[in-house]
């Protein structure tokens, strides 16, 4: 009797868990794991860039006939590559990781709250999820190959191509459905469990952001959600929503598709920001500088996110006049950027910075995202995007934002709440390794592609040296490869700290960075109801180096 | 028992048809009057992997008289005169190699059921496209050397005709007819068909430029001679497929506009690729201004960040500041960027009017339809109007002058009942991009500020070739333009 019992509760406890740190857990083991499959992806088509037309060395032998022949990639497969590599690193790594792993994880600690709203729905969210990606990449093993046509499927192309590209738009489906579960039960979390006393402003700026991206997930999700099903109508059962011979429109797809797709870039950078302003109050023993006006800068980009689709189609044939609107739309959304920037600076601005592996991954957001948000403007400008459109030059910028911005992010939040999962920190040593080797890979790997893109070098292409006009800057593209390896070696050393750490890292408290917010308050790792009391919330979240203590910290729970 | 089985099956068709025992052979040669044209140059400077491989002026096979004055590249075989009777593929492979960007050999024969080999022994792309009316065309990539296909063509067909989607000047042609009796004159312009059993027969010989012969000939067992005269005053049109009769070869008057598009290219490294249009110069200077003003923002940024890090690091003793913000600081930095940006887009206003708004008029109309994976270039011809017999058309070659506007009008069409897809017209040196959509007629416009050879890419992922649907862009003086038309108006070039 009471081994079965045992036998039930390990199900319940780790696989059909309905605790939400044990799901963020899953999302996040799952997640790193698809971040991994997605490099890999990256790296095997870089090596095509670098060198067309040459054998792969070793690995080129264990692909079928229908990939690389002698160890030579086909065009099918490259086109795969790139698709794929996108698809599983935004849909199976970013979105999830950031949203489902830290939102799961944080924002019922960070809010004194015993669990999610919906524990079951919760649950299902996450076996909507990794399901989602194994339907995806299982197109890798259907005859027409994996769905070919770019993460933005653009018809009529993805209309007409094979069963791998059927096989991607249920997967956009079902994870679509994951998100909407997740932004549901985020939303009811954090309106109706906050703990007593912890008012909207005292909010740590994750929970703001995992909030407003849930609203930006309930809002934006279900347009896509209705593309994907027109596409698979067209596909499958003849009609004609984005073919224009059957009347129907090829550009409708395109509005449909970015009227999620910008949000969704928001959805990938937004908990980013919130897990970067949190760690880097901590970690600069100060307030953070401005909490309303980061807050409100939030807000803006969520809503402006939503009139800016229309800059994504500004050569797609989309009347001219309306792009000139789009384009102040787009101009002006730099704006918020702008201002959270700032306030970062103004932040470590006369603090004591403690250079942890979190703090130094959060750096390097702020430092790269402001590069990515630069870039950005010069698409911005649709007489300028007219040259840069399709060009590497949006290859680096959206890796800026995507890698530079919400991968350091993530990986600020991994080295933070570490010690909160599992009860033991992340190696330190190997941490500021893996951190420097990634800094430095990263920046080799992506900024040389703004230079390919004022080259001219299109996106897309399996073989750049069949046009003469960029076969100058090949050089480049074998540097971009060599560093690109560079950088997914290093995450390996990440893998083999997180590893090593669940077993042997170093134990610690309630409060090993001797943080405010609530969730450092309950036991680490916290148990079933995460807290032993009810926290009553005093203060902000970020009451750094206050005067007159004798402590430069001062915990939300505590009474005096 | 197999044995047996195979002898007696052996020996009934010795007895029912002892014509084989004894058959006859049809030798002959392809004989040429009149005068030949000059053996055409090929320009292989498209491709540079082509042009790298010839050493020396590598010439067109459409016409090869050889020093008898007899032709190479005819194809004989039977016509008429075999009855229903079968005969069993053979089953060693025809092959046909792409070497030198060339096809080889140029003309052949197999017969209908019989594999074909294609190899593709160049280090770049080659796209083989048979241009097939009782078979099924097909059209694939080979990008790799080394690369093999094989394809079977299960009807006979005179002629069909393969070509390169990559390398517009790459043809060949393959006789499939449904016996073994064919063969294809070489450098002395006799040809030889052998065992074929006595009776009557229609022989045939086609040309590529000269057209058919037919001979009805008696074989009564062995040899028998059959020769074909063809003649320089008798050229197959290639539109119809017709015989016309050839008027006098007219001098055309061949301007030479080498110096113009041979123009040297400005050399710019790893940077924005020179600019040869007449908005392209005001594109740069916006790029410019974002640049300096982004790298502006982003040094005072980087910089900031790095002193704060080394002056702020925490040390013993050190206390943090409290302060939560500052309300001024927070608007001058929302209303200091703001201002910038909203310049900006003024800025890039202006300019996207003006590329975008109405082309200038006296543009020179242009149509380019895409599809995967060529553009198709039509012209107006004489009497300025699209959809009529004096059209000029191109594939992937877009020919303009100097100094004058071009209006571009782009769409997507399919062939082979496919569906049209999104591809985007590129003319990085011209700075000008703009998607192909099914279903729209978008206008472009741009005029060159100088003559010479550039590239046009696709820039929007359309399918598989899509790496390699590349054209080209010659930038003629006006006097060399109007000749290239004049050329073109008469069938010279493609
Ligand atoms: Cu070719
Ligand atoms: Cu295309």
């Amino acid at each position: 009797m009471s081994e079965s019992h045992q036998k039930q509760s390990f199900l319940r406890k780790y696989i059909f868990s309905v605790d939400h740190k044990t799901i963020g857990i899953q999302f996040l083991f799952t997640t790193l794991f698809f971040f991994l499959v997605g490099g890999a992806l990256a790296l095997l088509l870089r090596w095509q860039l670098a060198y067309p037309g040459k054998p792969m060395p070793v690995l080129g032998q264990v692909f079928p006939e229908s990939m690389m022949v002698g160890g030579i990639m086909l065009p099918e497969f490259y086109n795969a590559l790139f698709t794929m590599h996108a698809s599983v690193m935004i849909f199976f790594a970013i979105i999830p990781l950031l949203v489902g792993a830290f939102g799961n994880f944080v924002v019922p600690l960070q809010i004194g709250a015993p669990d999610m709203a919906f524990p079951r729905l919760n649950m299902l969210s996450y076996w909507f999820f990794w399901p989602s990606a194994i339907v995806a990449l299982s197109g890798f093993f259907v005859q027409s190959g994996a769905a070919a046509t770019g993460w933005t499927a653009y018809p009529p192309l993805s209309a007409i191509e094979g069963t791998g590209q059927t096989l991607w738009v249920v997967a956009v489906i079902m994870v679509g459905a994951s998100s909407l579960m997740g932004a549901i039960n985020y939303l009811t979390t954090i309106l109706n469990m906050r703990a007593p006393g912890m008012g909207l402003f005292r909010m740590p700026m994750t929970v703001w952001a995992i909030f407003i991206t849930s609203v930006i997930t309930l809002l934006a999700t279900p347009v896509l959600t209705s593309a994907m099903i027109m596409l698979l109508f067209d596909r499958t059962m003849g009609t004609h929503f984005f073919l224009s011979e059957g009347g129907g429109h090829v550009l409708l797809w395109q509005h449909l598709f970015w009227f999620y797709s910008h949000p969704a870039v928001y959805i990938m950078i937004l908990p980013g920001m919130g897990i970067v302003s949190d760690v880097i109050s901590t970690f600069s023993r100060k307030p953070i500088f401005g909490y309303h006006a980061m807050v409100y800068a939030i807000m803006g980009i969520a809503f402006l996110g939503f009139i800016v689709w229309g800059h994504h189609m500004f050569q797609s044939g989309m009347n001219p006049t309306v792009g000139t609107t789009f384009m102040l739309s787009t101009m002006l959304i730099a704006v918020p950027s702008a201002i959270k920037t700032f306030n970062w600076l103004g932040t470590m601005w006369r603090g004591t910075l403690r250079f942890t592996s979190a703090m130094l991954n959060a750096i390097a957001f702020v430092s790269m995202f402001v590069i990515g948000g630069l870039s950005g403007i010069f698409m911005a400008s649709t007489a300028v995007d007219m040259y840069f459109h399709d060009t590497y030059f949006i290859v680096g910028h959206i890796h800026y934002v995507l890698f530079g911005g919400s991968m350091f992010a993530a990986f600020a939040g991994v080295y933070y709440w570490f010690p909160k999962m599992f009860g033991r920190k992340l190696n330190e040593p190997l941490g500021k390794i893996h951190f420097a080797l990634t800094f430095i890979a990263f920046n080799c790997t992506f900024f040389p592609m703004h230079i390919l893109g004022i080259g001219g070098h299109m996106r897309r292409i399996y073989d750049p040296m069949q046009y003469t006009h960029l076969q100058h800057l090949q050089p480049i593209n074998v540097f971009i490869t060599l560093s690109a390896f560079v950088l997914g070696v290093s995450q390996l050393i990440l893998l083999v700290n997180f590893v090593k750490s669940l077993k042997w890292g170093e134990k610690v408290g309630k409060n090993p960075w001797e943080s405010n917010t609530l969730e450092w308050q309950a036991p680490s790792p916290p148990g079933h109801g995460n807290f032993e009391t009810t926290p009553t919330v005093y203060r902000g979240p970020y009451e750094y180096s206050e005067p007159g203590r004798s402590s430069d910290f001062h915990p939300q729970s505590e009474a005096a | 028992m197999n044995l047996r089985k195979v002898i007696t099956a052996g020996l009934v068709c010795l007895y029912l048809f002892p014509a084989f025992v004894q058959a006859g052979t049809v030798t002959g040669k392809a004989l040429f009057s009149g005068e030949a044209p000059p053996n055409q140059k090929i320009d292989m400077a498209a491709d540079p992997v082509c042009s790298g491989m010839h050493k020396t002026d590598f010439l067109n096979e459409r016409v090869v008289v050889n020093s008898n004055q007899t032709l190479k590249n005819v194809f004989v075989y039977v016509k008429e005169g075999l009855g229903g009777q079968a005969f069993p593929a053979p089953q060693t492979p025809a092959v046909l190699d792409q070497e030198g960007c060339w096809y080889y050999p140029h003309v052949q024969g197999m017969q209908a059921g019989q594999k074909l080999q294609i190899l593709n022994s160049d280090a770049t792309l080659h796209n083989v496209h048979a241009v097939a009316k009782n078979n099924a065309e097909f059209n694939l990539g080979m990008p790799l050397q080394g690369m093999k296909l094989e394809k079977t063509f299960s009807n006979p067909e005179i002629m069909i005709k393969m070509k390169c989607d990559v390398h517009p000047w790459m043809n060949g042609y393959i006789g499939v007819v449904s016996h073994p009796f064919y063969a294809v004159t070489g450098d002395d312009g006799s040809f030889e068909i052998k065992d074929l059993p006595p009776g009557e027969y229609t022989i045939e010989a086609w040309h590529e430029v000269y057209g058919t012969q037919t001979q009805k000939i008696a074989v009564p067992g062995g040899s028998v001679n059959a020769d074909f005269q063809f003649s320089s005053s008798e050229i197959v049109d290639e539109a119809s497929g017709l015989k016309i009769t050839a008027e006098a070869p007219k001098p055309i008057n061949r301007f030479d506009d080498s110096a113009a598009l041979n123009k040297p290219r400005a050399k710019t490294g790893w940077w924005l690729p020179e600019n040869i249009s007449t908005y392209g110069g005001k594109l740069d200077r916006l790029f410019y201004v974002i640049l300096w003003i982004t790298s502006i923002v982003f040094i005072a940024v980087q910089v900031a960040l790095l002193i704060f890090l080394f002056k702020y690091r925490d040390r013993p003793g050190a206390k943090a500041a409290y302060t939560h913000g500052n309300n001024r600081l927070e608007i001058i930095w929302t209303v200091i960027p703001a201002l910038i940006l909203v310049f900006l887009t003024i800025a890039s206003q202006k300019l996207w009017s003006e590329i975008k708004g109405q082309p200038p008029a006296g543009a020179i109309p242009i149509e380019i339809q895409a599809e995967q994976f060529a553009w198709n270039v039509r012209y107006t011809g004489k009497d300025g109007k699209f959809g009529t017999s004096d059209d000029i058309k191109t594939i992937n070659q877009l020919h303009i002058p100097v100094g004058k506007p071009v209006r571009v009008r782009l769409t997507s069409i399919a062939k082979d009942n496919k569906h049209p897809v999104i591809h985007s017209f590129f003319l990085p040196e011209v700075r000008l991009k703009q998607d192909v959509v099914p279903g729209m007629a978008i206008d472009v416009w741009f005029e060159a500020t100088r003559t010479g050879q550039y590239e046009i890419a696709c820039a929007e992922f359309c399918g598989l070739g899509h790496y390699r649907m590349r054209g080209f862009l010659s930038i003629h003086s006006q006097e060399g333009f109007d000749a290239w038309l004049r050329e073109a108006a008469q069938g010279g070039i493609g």
